[in-house]
């Protein structure tokens, strides 16, 4: 292939500017934000100008070349790391915002980050509810992408209940738009649910509209801290019925990893902590209060604006701590129905012993979703070796449990074989069929994002 | 294709003897759905009791091509539940059973002839309930709702049947029986197959089990009943009362002649002036209700003075009823023997309502046609109800307005159909729709969809695609 005509293309289509073939900028394009796999690009292509995203789609057909569409980068599953032959289409500064606060949504390009777009909300009194914990760098096409979760999901669902109306940019680089800015819209097949979580295998988005609520008047914050790990998970599912805004869980790891990295104090519970955020008003947080009591050794209500964010710090902590803790960690992303939550913490308990690795779990428990992060060392043979093994074990646990590999993080690259291994195990190799047919309907010469979901 | 003898014993065999229709007098009552879309008396109906029997005529009748429409309680507002073909119709009502509710898990799994009030009676008894509510839910069934994606009262909380479901059995047109999505809350296991099937109004396969999310039934909840003289103020009041951050249950508006035709149901005290009324159900826990609705009942008393709170349970019961049954009524109301009543539905963003009204409001009285509106004003849907002479001049003039009412709402960034459906009834609307916007790609794209799920497309030609 002839990669000085290409350059030479792009750079009449985009700007000599804004495309990239030096080791130093294409180095930060190898890699997303957790796994260890890499790959260099071939050539970067900032988009400044909407129109930009056809003209390079077009060049890639011609050159048949594949095309990743990246934002924040933040994948954890390597959905954003090239393969061969890989053109990196940096949508990031495409982040013009728009708030509409009498119809109820937010018009957002897909470079803009989630932060950016919470901003532009905030002046309104209004957000943009669901909120991986990446806000700051994962961006509206990101998101859309990865169909993202975060913490209020258990409240508020994931990306795609929340997508109104989007513009897209087909892998032949004709453009189209699916749905409308309005609540409800019933226009043939529901397309816009089916790009989301697509991971950039079937189109590019290049603009979104979200809808968006008012913000919560007042918001009250519980953890109670447990000495034995059903009884967190008992309390979970009865807090579940009250509707809280969020429902987190941190494992005993995670608790004593905060306190070490944070220099807290918070009490070490071999059970590990429930944290509930409720937005109504003080008699559920009273609720909550009576629940937590059957069984927890300690209960912290928050008194002061610091405490209430570092109790919420150890929540967040527990998800990177193995990352901060060992030279390498893998990144579990299971989800369970909510009555196997208790047998599929025991199994992640087992799989720690029977392998002798470190795992700390946290995860959005009120929806099912559990983060088991197991850290080690990548250069000891042996170590990594059961690394990987324990992580298998545990998707495939939540498989047989009714389950699934991934809640919110996506398939990417390192999850392809797992996927497979699930529909397998459910007896859907038709719906493995279907899901190869419309990616081959929608990108018949597979040049966008090639590598990801199947092979 | 004519199914021959030799066929129909094939498919009678495939689907168990005593589950096919032959006869033309039990065959007549499928010609028919809620809406005036003519359908014909289909070939044969078959009533299935379970997926492999539908997987093996499915099969069948993708090898000899012969058309097939599926239908369960029948009550399709766009014709998508009749067969315009010489072909079959899959009756589902016989797979109506509950199969598992797991409430620790917050799911009920149910078979696609399950009723929606019964599905719901059965969850009351647990304190939970299954929030998607067209008003057709005494007869209209999981199945059904969830081959329109239907909405209904409380979508302006709860959203429309899409958010609503977790995962589906369902046998594509070449038979194959699949499973798609899981029975956890959340998931990202490859494309979203489920959000596919929900709103295909029976184009791509049979639905034959969904996995549904269930929600703790609201603890606490009253009526703010509000009257106007002008739809401006309607809207207003709303939009201010969703700004104060407030999400009703429901939002709902009508006209007086929606009033008057339930007038007797109501039970209540209308102003003289009142030319709309507005019914915002707000809920909230026991101890601050009554803080609430206070807070609610002031706002809207800046834009009317007559304010009408409703706590006791058996009168909201009633006036909610009378509300579901507000397009029946409006049957009552015809003055002609052979006028029908054809109810539209189209949606705008809310800040476009009160100019979309406006204009809707021109296109009727310039025609001269009998309208009467009420709609899910929370969400900016507006159901036009027309009353017209079952003649072709009469039909003529329905399908004149009712291209005029969608154009207003395309117009005005809105759609032709917000809960109802395409079906027959509004494939060329939704053409138009796309045109307008220069997305026609869009509609390309998704029959090449439906070709993957059925490549001899045999499964409801003609609804949703205007050929």
């Amino acid at each position: 292939m002839d990669n000085k005509l290409l350059i030479e293309k792009l750079i009449d289509a985009a700007g000599k500017e804004n495309v990239f073939t030096d080791n130093e900028h294409l180095i930060i394009y190898q890699r997303g934000s957790i796994d260890p796999l890499k790959h260099m690009p071939l050539a970067v292509v900032k988009i400044t100008d909407e129109k930009n995203i056809s003209r390079v789609i077009k060049i890639a057909n011609e050159f048949n070349i594949n095309i990743i569409a990246r934002g924040g980068g933040s994948s954890p599953t390597g959905a954003v790391v090239p393969d061969d032959n890989t053109l990196i289409m940096d949508l990031r500064p495409l982040n013009k915002i728009n708030v509409s606060i009498e119809d109820g949504y937010v018009e957002a390009y897909a470079g803009a980050t989630l932060q950016e777009v919470n901003e532009e909300c905030k002046k309104y009194n209004f957000f943009f509810p669901p909120d991986p914990s990446s806000v700051s760098v994962s961006t509206v096409g990101g998101a859309i992408n990865e169909n993202s979760g975060g913490m209020r999901c258990a409240r508020y669902g994931v990306v795609k209940d929340w997508i109104l109306k989007l513009d897209v940019v087909l892998a032949d680089g004709s453009e189209t738009t699916f749905g409308e800015a309005i609540y409800k819209n019933r226009g043939g097949f529901n397309i816009i649910d089916l790009i989301a979580g697509s991971e950039g295998t079937l189109c590019i988005v290049k603009k979104a509209w979200l809808k968006i609520i008012a913000m919560p008047k007042k918001i009250y914050r519980i953890a109670g801290f447990y000495d034995n790990i059903n009884d967190a998970m008992d309390a979970i599912l009865a807090i579940r019925k009250l509707n809280p805004l969020i429902l987190e869980f941190s494992d005993y790891y995670g608790i004593v990893a905060a306190n070490k990295i944070r220099g807290f104090s918070y009490p070490e519970t071999r059970g590990g902590m429930v944290l509930a955020d409720t937005d109504f008003d003080e008699s559920y947080l009273e609720d909550i209060k009576k629940i937590m009591e059957k069984n927890a050794s300690k209960i912290i209500i928050p008194e002061n604006k610091d405490e209430f964010n570092n109790i919420f710090e150890v929540r967040r902590i527990a998800f990177t701590a193995p990352g901060i803790l060992f030279p390498g960690f893998i990144d579990g992303d299971v989800v369970v129905p909510l009555s196997k939550l208790k047998d599929m913490i025991n199994f992640v308990y087992k799989t720690r012993e029977k392998y002798g690795v470190y795992i700390a779990t946290c995860g959005h428990a009120g929806d099912g979703n559990l983060h088991p992060q197991i850290g080690g060392n990548p250069d000891d043979h042996e170590n990594w070796r059961n690394v990987l093994l324990a992580m298998d074990d545990i998707n495939i646990e939540a498989v047989r449990l009714g389950g699934s590999i991934s809640g919110e993080h996506g398939i990417g690259r390192i999850k392809k074989d797992l996927l497979l291994k699930q529909l397998k195990y459910k007896k859907q190799d038709e719906t493995i069929i279907i899901m190869k047919n419309l990616k081959k309907m929608f990108d018949p010469k597979n040049i966008l994002n090639r590598g990801n979901f199947f092979d | 294709m004519n199914i021959n003898n030799d066929i129909l014993n094939e498919i009678r065999q495939a689907a168990g003897e005593n589950n096919v229709l032959q006869n033309l007098e039990e065959k007549i009552p499928y010609k028919n759905d809620a809406s005036y879309m003519p359908g014909r008396i289909p070939e044969l109906v078959i009533i299935p009791e379970n997926s492999d029997q539908i997987s093996r005529v499915l099969k069948l009748c993708t090898k000899y091509k012969i058309d097939v429409t599926v239908r369960s309680g029948g009550t399709s507002l766009t014709g998508s539940s009749v067969t315009n073909y010489n072909g079959i119709i899959i009756n589902t009502m016989k797979m109506d059973k509950i199969l598992e509710l797991n409430i620790a898990s917050r799911y009920v799994v149910c078979q696609p002839g399950v009723r929606l009030d019964n599905l719901n009676e059965y969850l009351n008894k647990y304190g939970f309930f299954y929030p998607p509510d067209p008003a057709s839910s005494k007869a209209s069934t999981v199945g059904g709702t969830i081959s329109t994606n239907a909405g209904g009262l409380r979508a302006v909380r709860y959203g429309a049947t899409k958010e609503w479901v977790l995962g589906t059995e369902f046998v594509t047109a070449t038979g194959e029986i699949i499973r798609t999505g899981e029975y956890t809350l959340k998931r990202s296991a490859g494309y979203d197959l489920t959000a596919l099937i929900i709103g295909s109004e029976g184009t791509l396969g049979v639905l034959t089990e969904a996995i549904l999310k269930i929600e703790p039934l609201p603890e606490k909840y009253g009526r703010i009943l509000s009257f106007y003289n002008d739809i401006y103020d309607v809207g207003s009041a709303l939009s201010a009362v969703k700004n104060a951050g407030i999400t009703p249950l429901i939002a709902e508006f009508m006209d007086l002649k929606t009033i008057n035709s339930i007038r007797d149901k109501l039970n209540i005290k209308i102003p003289d002036y009142t030319q709309f009324m507005l019914m915002v159900d707000i809920d909230s826990t026991e101890a601050s209700l009554k803080g609430k609705i206070e807070n609610v009942e002031k706002i809207i008393k800046n834009y009317t003075k007559d304010v009408l709170t409703i706590m006791d349970q058996k009168t909201m019961d009633e006036i909610y009823k009378a509300r579901k049954g507000a397009y029946s009524a409006l049957l009552n109301q015809r003055e002609k023997k052979n006028e029908i009543v054809i109810i539209g539905d189209v949606i705008v963003p809310a800040s476009e309502l009160p100019a979309t009204l406006k204009e809707i409001k021109n296109a009727v009285d310039k025609m001269k046609i009998n309208v009467s509106l009420f709609g899910h004003i929370g969400d900016g849907n507006i159901h036009a109800n027309i009353f017209a002479e079952n003649t072709k001049t009469g039909l003529e003039k329905v399908e004149k307005l009712q291209m005029e009412i969608a154009m207003a709402a395309i117009r005005h960034k809105g759609c032709v159909s917000a809960e109802h459906g395409i079906g027959t009834e509004k494939n060329k609307l939704l053409y138009e729709e796309y045109k307008e916007r220069n997305s026609l790609y869009s509609l390309e794209l998704m029959k090449r969809i439906k070709a993957v799920f059925d490549p001899e497309n045999i499964m409801n030609r003609g609804k949703i695609f205007y050929d």
